[in-house]
C-alpha cells in the first residue's frame, strides 16, 4: 500500500504538523491484527533504497485521540547490502480504538494513511489524510 | 632506533602527549560532561621495543606468541602509568586487550579519559562506534529450487557452472572459511553441520549454538558453503568447506573481538584451527581513521589468513570504497549483475589508504539478486557487494583445495590472474589492466581452480606479482609495504602506523575543550 508524502531525511526525528497536501510517500505501511483482534501489527517499509539496509526501528510511539504517531529512525549500519529498511511494531489496541475501528497514522511527522479494521479482523490501509 | 627515540621522547614529555590531538571527536560531548558515567572507548596502543623477535610472515604460531608478548608489555606500561596517576580502576578500567591490533577496550569516566589521553603509549582514543543494528528487512523470498529449475545467473557468470562441469571434485573439501557477520542460522537445512566454531558477540564468548541476529550472515554463509552440489539447495560455491563464524557487528568492540576470534577460535595458539580466509561483508563506518582495523587486517594476512572484503555500496561515484576495504591487503570485491554488468551501487576505486590511492576493488563478482539461505529454512534474493564477497571467498576455498600450499598473497594472485579482464565499461580486454570499476577483472572460478592446479603440477609458473597495491606510490615507506612482499614481517606495518602522520584536523585535542 502506497501513500503520498514527501521524502524524509532518514534518521531525522521530528513530529511536524500534518501536511494538508499529500506528496511522495516515505514509507509503505502494512497492517494486520492477531486472532483476537486485540493486537495490531504494523510494518513500515522505507521506500528509499539504502546502501546498507538494516538499521530502522520505531524509536518513538505516541497515541492521542484516534491518532498514532510513530518516529522511525535509521541508524548507521555496517552491512554492505542494498535494500529497503523496515521497522515493525506490535500494539495492544485500546478499547476506544477497537470500537472506532479507525486509526490515523503519522510517521515521522507526516500522514501515512488511515488503518481501518473490522470485526472479522480484516485490516485495510487507506490512502487518505487524517482529519 | 627511531622507534626507541620516539618512545623515550614521549615518556619524558607527557605534556606533549596530552597536547597532541588523539581523541575521537565523537567523544567530545562525553569529555565535556562532568558526570560519573562511564563509556567504553577503543584505545590504540604503542609498545616499547622488547626482546622478542618479530616472526616471518605466515609463521602463525610465533606470530601469536609475539602478539601476546607485545600486547602484555603495552598493557603493563599503560597500567603502570594509570596506577601512578591514581586512575587505574578508578576512572579507567582496561576491559580487554586485542593483541592483533595492539589496541584495547577501555571503560572510562570523562575525567578518566583525560588521564588516559596523557598516557605515553596511548596513540589514539576512539569512540566505541555503534553500528545500530536491527534485523535486515530486505528479504525477497524465493521458493525452494532444484537442479531442474532455472539456474541462477550468478552460477554462470561466476564460472561456477563450468567448474562443476570441469572440476566436479572441487567443492572446498578440507578448507575452513571464516566469516565476521551478523551470525549464522546453524539449523538451516543448507547449513547444518557446517559451522565448526561460532563466536556470539552479544554473549562475548564462543558457543555451540550458531545463530543469526539478522539474516545477512546466513545469506552470505549460504553463498560460501550452503547446500550441496546435487539435488536441492544448490546455493554454495564451496559446499564441502567448513565455517568458523562470528556474530560481531554491533560495535567496533564487537568487530575487533570477532576479528581476534578468527586468529585462534579455540583459544589454543598451538592448534592450527584458524580459517584460511575470512569473508567480510561489513564496513566500519566513519571515524577519523581506521587504524585498529588496518592493524587487524595486517595481522590476519601475517597469520596466513586471506582477508576478503566487500568493496562497499557507495557507487557509482569515484573513490567510494568504504572503510576499511581500502587496506592494500584487503581483497575488495565489486558487485555485478546479469551479464557481468557492474552494479551501479558498487563502490568505485581507487581506495584511499593513509592518504595514498590503492588499487581497489581487486575483482568483481555477482552481487545483484543473489539467491541464498535466510533464517527459518527459507531462501531469498539479496543485493550488495555483501553478496559478491562470499562468491570470492568460496572461490578462494576452491583454490586452496586445489593447491593447499598457496599462501594468501599467492591466492590473491591466482584469483586476479584467472579473472576475466574488463575495462571500465565492462568490455572484455586482451591485456589485463586494473580499473576502478571492475578492478583486475571478473571472477572466474573454473579458471582460478585450473590455474591453482597448473601451478601445483608445474604446468604454469607462479604468476609474477605485476599488480600494484598503490596507484601512485609516493613514499618509500609505503612502497616498502609491497616491494619486500612477501617476506615482510608484521612489524613493518606497525612501523608504518607510526610513520604515518595523524590527521591533526580530524582529531581532537583535549586542550581545545578546556
Amino acid at each position: 500500500m502506497m501513500f503520498s508524502q514527501s521524502n524524509l531525511a532518514r534518521g531525522v526525528l521530528a513530529t511536524l504538523a500534518l501536511s494538508a497536501v499529500p506528496a511522495l510517500a516515505a514509507y509503505d505501511v502494512n497492517a494486520s491484527l492477531n486472532k483476537t483482534g486485540a493486537v495490531l501489527a504494523l510494518t513500515l517499509k522505507d521506500q528509499a533504497v539504502s546502501r546498507s539496509s538494516c538499521g530502522a526501528y520505531v524509536s518513538a510511539f505516541r497515541f492521542e485521540g484516534d491518532t498514532l504517531t510513530l518516529d522511525v529512525t535509521a541508524n548507521p549500519c555496517a552491512l554492505d547490502r542494498v535494500g529497503r529498511n523496515r521497522a515493525k511494531i506490535s500494539w495492544q489496541l485500546p478499547t476506544s480504538i477497537r470500537a472506532r475501528q479507525r486509526l490515523c497514522l503519522v510517521v515521522n511527522g507526516e500522514a501515512a494513511g488511515v488503518v481501518q479494521f473490522d470485526v472479522d479482523h480484516a485490516v485495510t490501509v487507506a490512502e487518505e489524510a487524517c482529519r | 632506533m627511531l622507534k626507541q627515540t620516539l618512545t623515550l621522547g614521549l615518556a619524558l614529555s607527557p605534556l606533549f602527549a596530552f597536547a597532541s590531538a588523539k581523541v575521537d571527536p565523537a567523544l567530545a560531548t562525553f569529555v565535556r560532561s562532568e558526570s560519573l558515567r562511564t563509556q567504553k572507548v577503543i584505545v590504540l596502543l604503542d609498545a616499547a621495543a622488547g626482546p622478542e623477535v618479530a616472526p616471518r610472515r605466515y609463521d602463525r604460531v610465533r606470530l601469536m606468541s609475539y602478539l601476546r608478548q607485545r600486547a602484555t608489555r603495552a598493557s603493563r606500561q599503560l597500567e603502570t602509568f594509570l596506577s601512578r596517576e591514581g586512575a587505574l580502576n578508578r576512572g579507567v578500567r582496561i576491559r580487554q586487550v586485542f593483541p592483533s591490533s595492539l589496541s584495547a577496550l577501555v571503560e572510562v569516566t570523562p575525567a578518566g579519559l583525560q588521564v588516559l589521553a596523557r598516557a605515553p603509549n596511548v596513540t589514539k582514543i576512539y569512540d566505541n562506534h555503534k553500528m545500530g543494528f536491527e534485523p535486515p528487512r530486505n528479504v525477497r523470498p524465493v521458493s525452494r529450487f532444484t537442479e531442474s529449475e532455472a539456474v541462477p545467473y550468478h552460477f554462470e557468470t561466476s564460472g561456477l557452472n563450468k567448474l562443476i562441469r570441469d572440476f566436479p571434485e572441487y567443492a572446498g573439501q578440507g578448507v575452513v572459511i571464516g566469516q565476521v557477520d551478523t551470525g549464522v542460522d546453524g539449523k538451516h537445512p543448507a547449513l547444518q553441520g557446517k559451522v565448526i566454531a561460532f563466536y556470539d558477540g552479544a554473549l562475548g564468548k564462543r558457543t555451540d549454538q550458531p545463530r543469526d541476529t539478522g539474516s545477512h550472515g546466513t545469506h552470505t554463509a549460504g553463498t560460501m558453503v550452503g547446500g550441496s552440489r546435487t539435488g536441492e539447495n544448490i546455493i554454495g560455491v564451496a559446499p564441502e568447506a567448513k565455517l568458523v563464524a562470528a556474530a560481531a557487528l554491533g560495535s567496533w568492540e564487537e568487530e575487533l573481538k570477532g576479528m581476534e576470534f578468527m586468529l585462534d577460535p579455540d583459544s589454543n595458539p598451538n592448534t592450527a584451527d584458524q580459517p584460511r580466509l575470512v569473508s567480510n561483508s561489513w564496513n566500519s563506518g566513519s571515524a577519523p581513521d581506521q587504524e585498529p582495523f588496518y592493524r587487524a587486517i595486517s595481522t590476519w594476512e601475517a597469520a596466513g589468513i586471506l582477508p576478503v572484503f566487500s568493496a562497499g555500496n557507495s557507487g557509482p561515484g569515484a573513490k567510494t570504497i568504504t572503510p576499511p576495504h581500502e587496506h592494500p591487503e584487503a581483497f575488495a570485491v565489486a558487485a555485478t549483475g546479469e551479464g557481468q554488468k557492474i552494479a551501479s551501487f558498487s563502490s568505485r576505486g581507487p581506495g584511499i589508504f593513509r592518504g595514498q590511492e590503492t588499487e581497489k576493488p581487486d575483482v568483481a563478482a555477482p552481487g545483484v539478486d543473489v539467491i541464498s539461505a535466510v533464517p527459518g529454512g527459507r531462501y531469498s534474493k539479496m543485493s550488495g557487494t555483501s553478496m559478491a564477497a562470499p562468491h570470492v571467498a568460496g572461490a578462494a576455498a576452491l583454490v586452496i583445495q586445489a593447491n593447499p600450499d598457496l599462501n594468501p598473497a599467492q591466492i590473491r594472485m591466482v584469483l586476479i590472474k584467472s579473472s576475466i579482464p574488463m575495462n571500465e565499461t565492462g568490455a572484455r580486454m586482451n591485456r589485463p589492466k586494473w580499473n576502478p570499476v571492475f578492478g583486475h577483472g571478473h571472477l572466474d572460478m573454473a579458471a582460478a581452480v585450473k590455474l591453482a592446479l597448473d601451478i601445483k603440477d608445474g604446468r604454469s609458473p607462479f604468476p609474477r606479482e605485476t599488480n600494484r597495491f598503490f596507484v601512485s606510490p609516493r613514499s618509500l615507506e609505503v612502497e616498502a609495504l609491497r616491494t619486500d612482499f612477501p617476506q615482510r614481517t608484521i612489524d613493518d606495518s606497525w612501523e608504518l602506523v607510526r610513520q604515518s602522520a595523524d590527521a591533526p584536523t580530524a582529531w581532537m585535542s583535549l586542550d581545545a575543550l578546556r
